[in-house]
């Protein structure tokens, strides 16, 4: 395997590190999701190995993260959980407009 | 501690820990985008190599492949990146037409015109590339003093990503109007 690739599936791990002890602190949703979405980031990087569409990367990720922020607003009704529900959302569609007008 | 000066250093330590988190993401990207690929190549061909790194951010080494007998060039550029849609290879090699009209015309004086033909896809080491063919015309001066615009060359630029080792390579070959190498089924990603 390139070495490139071990790095490129290694870089979501701060992440995942930030929200594991985020997670621990506060319980919160939306760490909880970040959490799954670093941990498909690092998947995701041996899935377009095996030949996995990349496409679907950036999408699932963010996707996992702005529903994590909604689910916490649910729960805690903060405006700082909605806002990011709603930014990763915007970021969301961006990506995917993207993908298919590029 | 009152609850707000505790509240406070919480988001003080949130904080922290997010931006050095994304520092270090940012630091392994760096990393990534400069590894030294293992360069894509031509096999097959008797031709003349030249390679050279090409630049080290993103990471991109470049093989010329020369043959003056058959009057063909073909450059293959293996560039890391993350995975890329056709859909950007194909936005990117339409700069093909403009790119090399001037560097022909910088290099070697030559005023010729390139004419878009069209797109494919063609399959390139079980990889599904973009494909893009182009007419090559100069105009000439007959022994009349008559100018006349004629085909003197063959372009084809290629993309695509090889998920193996995560890089996306580009092809571009120029040949003789006549001659018709297959070049698409000696490329190789590593």
């Amino acid at each position: 395997m390139d070495g490139a690739a071990l790095i490129l599936a290694a870089t979501p791990i701060p992440i995942l590190i930030y929200y594991i002890a985020m997670f621990s602190d506060g319980r919160s949703i939306s760490d909880l999701f970040g959490g799954i979405s670093a941990v498909w980031g690092i998947l995701a990087t041996f899935f377009i190995l095996g030949g996995f569409p990349g496409s679907f990367f950036f999408p699932v990720m963010l996707g996992t993260s702005a529903l994590g922020g909604f689910l916490e607003y649910g729960r805690s009704r903060k405006g700082w959980d909605l806002a990011q529900g709603i930014i990763l959302g915007l970021a969301l569609v961006a990506v995917v407009y993207l993908l298919e007008v590029i | 501690m009152t609850a707000a000066r505790r509240s406070g250093a919480s988001l003080a330590r949130r904080a922290g820990l997010w931006l050095v988190s994304y520092l270090v993401v940012a630091v392994l990207y760096l990393a990534f985008f400069s590894y030294p690929v293992q360069p894509a190549r031509l096999e097959g061909f008797t031709y003349t190599v030249h390679e050279k790194v090409y630049q080290t951010l993103p990471y991109t080494y470049e093989i010329d492949y020369v043959s003056l007998s058959e009057r063909s060039v073909v450059v293959v550029l293996t560039v890391r990146t993350i995975s890329i849609p056709n859909k950007a290879y194909s936005a990117a090699l339409r700069n093909a037409e403009g790119i090399t009209e001037d560097y022909l015309r910088q290099q070697y004086g030559l005023n010729v015109d390139l004419r878009y033909i069209g797109e494919t896809t063609a399959t390139v080491n079980g990889h599904s590339a973009v494909r893009q063919d182009y007419n090559v015309y100069d105009t000439v001066t007959g022994p009349l003093g008559r100018t006349e615009t004629v085909l003197v060359a063959k372009m084809s630029v290629l993309a695509w990503f090889c998920n193996d080792n995560f890089v996306s390579v580009a092809a571009g070959f120029f040949h003789g109007p006549l001659a018709d190498p297959k070049i698409t089924e000696h490329l190789r990603c590593h």
